[in-house]
């Protein structure tokens, strides 16, 4: 009768875990088709602007309209740690499960004053562990490319806001959990920040 | 000369692409309708919607150089909850700006703005940052920033490391049964 239940629990525990290996094919399959989609939206988008190859700060007279919660804001490349995704508008969990996300009431990329994109750490930001000073972050819009240059990178608890605080300059301010390696909702924040090229 | 297109239909809400040789707009207006004016101007001219202080401009009108006919942006009501909500607190926008002259070096094209009357006003341009300008922080928090950070911790690692568990206690708990028979 033991043999029976502890087969049965055995049954049940691989059903489990099977289920459990599914969501998390369909979780990468979903996020993997929403970062080819957007990618392929952004490439449109700058194909159909003035400058294609655009590489400069923004020009004068450019007028940018928020773009909503879940719409395409651009794409975060850091290449020294082949770190290369998507970024949509907003920070709710439903967002950054498929995209890093640019966080409510932050300056857009290119724009003056401090541009806050959050991702997870197990997914998007996770070579961020590996990120140094003057590494480069480049982020690309349907408006221009704009270059960054990394300035400090510190940890903070998760109520510390004040490093969205709007900036006289454009700036960039990266944010992901920490540690690194912590199973389940983490403590503290990895915070990166970075100054605009000129 | 300005051209407009449409983007296409996908994630992204459509909107209207203006591309003009030095001069990119992005608008995210559905509808755009003719508008009218009595004198033409030599220049394009733009206008701009009221909008909270901090947010981006909207335009409400451009008018190609020369032409009595323009085109005018209507926004949908949503647009402008949307806008109102995500931005700073509303602080009135001035009723005129001094003109700016464009310097013939810089790449942008000569645009003025006007807003409602017939008074010439400046395209917003930001002053040029003073050199070695450390990132200072605004003392006051905006209100539109969330109270805590974004929760990034991710649950994909979990899902995977509770399956790879599952899986193998399962088969575990199976060769035990077995054998034991």
């Amino acid at each position: 009768m033991q043999k029976k239940l502890l087969f049965y629990f055995g049954c049940a525990l691989i059903v489990g875990g099977a289920l459990a290996l599914a969501w998390y094919g369909s979780l990468q399959w979903m996020t993997s088709r929403t970062q080819r989609a957007e990618s392929r939206l952004l490439d449109d988008l700058k194909a159909r602007g003035p400058d294609p190859s655009g590489d400069r700060s923004l020009p004068r007279a450019l007028v940018i309209l928020p773009p909503r919660p879940g719409e395409l804001v651009g794409r975060i490349e850091i290449p020294r740690v082949h770190l290369s995704a998507m970024v949509l508008e907003g920070s709710s969990p439903k967002i950054l499960g498929v995209a890093a996300g640019h966080i409510d009431g932050t300056a857009l990329p290119g724009t003056r004053g401090n541009t806050g994109i959050a991702a997870h750490r197990d997914t998007f930001f996770r070579p961020l562990r590996e990120l140094r000073r003057s590494d480069e972050i480049r982020v690309t819009t349907s408006y221009g490319t704009f270059r960054y240059v990394v300035d400090a990178i510190e940890i903070v608890d998760p109520s510390n806001v004040q490093v969205l605080y709007p900036t006289a300059d454009p700036q960039l301010t990266l944010v992901t959990c920490y540690p690194f390696t912590f199973v389940g909702p983490a403590p503290k924040r990895f915070i990166v920040h970075a100054r605009q090229r000129a | 000369m300005a051209r407009c297109s449409t983007t296409p239909r996908s994630s992204a809400r459509p909107c209207f692409l203006f591309a003009d040789q030095y001069v990119p707009l992005i608008i995210r207006g559905r509808i755009a309708i003719p508008d009218y004016r009595e004198e033409p101007a030599g220049k394009t001219i733009v206008t701009f919607e009221e909008r909270p202080s901090g947010s981006p401009e909207a335009l409400h009108a451009w008018f190609y150089p020369g032409d009595n006919y323009g085109v005018q942006f209507v926004y949908r009501k949503s647009d402008r909850q949307y806008s109102a909500r995500s931005e700073q607190p509303v602080i009135p926008a001035a009723t005129s700006a001094p003109k700016v002259e464009q310097n013939g070096a810089d790449r942008s094209v000569p645009i003025v703005t006007e807003e409602k009357q017939e008074v010439i006003m400046a395209q917003a341009t930001p002053p040029a940052p003073p050199e070695n300008t450390a990132p200072d922080k605004v003392d006051a928090a905006p209100a539109t920033l969330p109270d805590t950070l974004p929760q990034t911790s991710g649950n994909f690692g979990s899902i995977l490391l509770f399956g790879t568990v599952l899986l193998s206690g399962g088969f575990t708990a199976i060769r035990f049964a077995t054998r034991q028979s």
